[in-house]
């Protein structure tokens, strides 16, 4: 300690130098504005650079700790995918609307048994009469009509195809023509073509319509996609059409459907009984 | 020691006045201007008495500068630079005051106890650092061949001009 005392005491003039140099340039920094903006300047510029240096050496050691919260983000991302949902056995959505009343109901369901080959085809879904579904329901899917709803049991339903001969009719709109008429059937062959009975030779169909679900029907709501017009053929002694139509939906791939239930059916049956009686 | 201390302050308002009233006076042309920016400040620094230690005649080389910067609105160069030369010229003049006279009215006249060669060398060097530092800082290297250079040499060879001048008036000659 006293030898460093005295080495001090040695040094004193140049410690006095030293101190003095720097209040002068404390001094010419805090009140000159050419010099001090120079100083700062500067001296910003060299700790920007310290500081960019620093974080690029030390970005390496929190790679693991990154790498890690990227895994747990990705884990929860995952878990959102929606691979991992099914539709839940029972529940049913709905649309509340002040203005418009709702009339129609869907309930999801999923598709346990499918065929295609048969003259009349069906289809068994894994929801029953505890979901709600009641013989005479029509069935769609996201791509187009699907069939209507035959025997229900408890928990699953039998629907009949569109792709029946004899069980399956459905009167259909042209879309672009907007005018419902004739009859779709199948004619147990092609299940990707129905046969469209009925449309006389002087209507203005053509090739490429689009027929979807009629405005009339009970069963399903309007503008429901059924299929696509794709050859039209005319034979003199036949006063129709003989038309093909392309169908929207691939029966053999469908997974997921939904069944119609129509609020207001009870109703307007009540009203056509009504007038029958009276008949 | 008294009176040298105030025979020192005399010559620093001499130089402050002869600084104020006549050299900043002196404008050749608004467009050069910068080339002549004597600071008479070194004369005092170069004329402080070599026998105080190397200590005071830091602290008093200081003071004097933030002297001069109160007076010239240069705040903090002055002094700095002043610190500099008044902390390196003791290493220079330290050898002096061995073999010279010690007796205390032949320190005032130091210089001319000296060869000419040496005092000219003396004087140039510190007035050409003090000039060469003041004008550096407070440009800091701003064109540096075309204004900072041409400056330094034209005010220190004028410094030197006047401080010659002003020695000739100040110290008599010893007659020894």
């Amino acid at each position: 300690m006293n030898s460093i005392l005295k080495y001090l005491q040695l040094k004193l003039h140049v410690l006095l130098f030293v101190f003095l140099e720097i209040l002068s340039i404390i001094i010419i920094v805090r009140n000159n504005v050419y010099q001090s903006s120079y100083y700062f300047n500067n001296t910003r510029q060299i700790s920007a650079h310290l500081h960019e240096l620093n974080s690029r050496i030390f970005d390496y050691f929190s790679l693991y700790k990154k790498n890690e919260d990227l895994v747990s983000e990705n884990l929860s991302l995952r878990k959102h995918l929606k691979s991992n949902y099914v539709i839940e056995s029972k529940t049913i959505f709905e649309i509340n609307d002040t203005v418009y009343k709702q009339r129609y109901k869907y309930i999801p369901a999923q598709i346990i048994t499918n065929s295609t080959n048969r003259n009349n085809n069906y289809i068994t879904l894994n929801k029953g009469r505890a979901s709600g579904i009641e013989p005479g329901l029509g069935v769609f899917c996201p791509e187009g009509v699907v069939g209507i709803v035959e025997r229900v049991s408890e928990n699953y339903s039998i629907v009949v195809s569109l792709l029946s001969t004899s069980k399956f009719k459905l009167v259909p709109k042209i879309s672009e023509l907007s005018y419902t008429k004739g009859s779709l059937e199948w004619n147990g062959k092609d299940p990707n073509y129905l046969d469209f009975k009925g449309i006389n030779k002087y209507e203005l169909i053509k090739e490429g319509h689009h027929i979807v679900t009629s405005p009339y029907t009970k069963i399903f709501p309007e503008n429901i996609p059924i299929g696509v017009v794709s050859s039209l053929s005319k034979n003199d002694a036949d006063p129709f059409y003989k038309i093909k139509v392309k169908s929207d939906v691939n029966f053999g791939e469908i997974q997921v459907v939904y069944v119609v239930f129509d609020l207001f059916k009870k109703e307007i049956e009540q009203l056509e009984n009504e007038i029958i009686i009276k008949k | 020691m008294f009176l040298n201390i105030i025979k020192q302050i005399g010559i620093f308002i001499m130089i402050v006045i002869i600084q104020l009233f006549l050299l900043n006076n002196i404008v050749i042309g608004s467009r050069f201007a910068y080339l002549f920016q004597p600071q008479l400040i070194v004369m005092y620094l170069l004329f402080m008495p070599i026998g105080i230690s190397q200590i005071k005649m830091t602290i008093s080389a200081f003071i004097a500068g933030i002297m001069f910067d109160l007076f010239f609105n240069s705040w903090g160069i002055h002094a700095f630079v002043a610190t500099f030369i008044g902390f390196t010229r003791y290493y220079v003049t330290a050898g002096i005051e061995n073999t010279i006279s010690a007796r205390d009215e032949d320190r005032q006249v130091w210089t001319s106890k000296k060869s000419q060669s040496w005092k000219w060398t003396y004087f140039l060097s510190f007035i050409f650092i003090y000039h060469f530092l003041f004008i550096m800082i407070e440009t800091l290297g701003r064109n540096f061949f075309t204004a900072v250079l041409p400056s330094v040499l034209i005010s220190s060879l004028s410094v030197f001009v006047i401080i010659l001048i002003l020695e000739n008036l100040l110290f008599r000659p010893s007659k020894n």
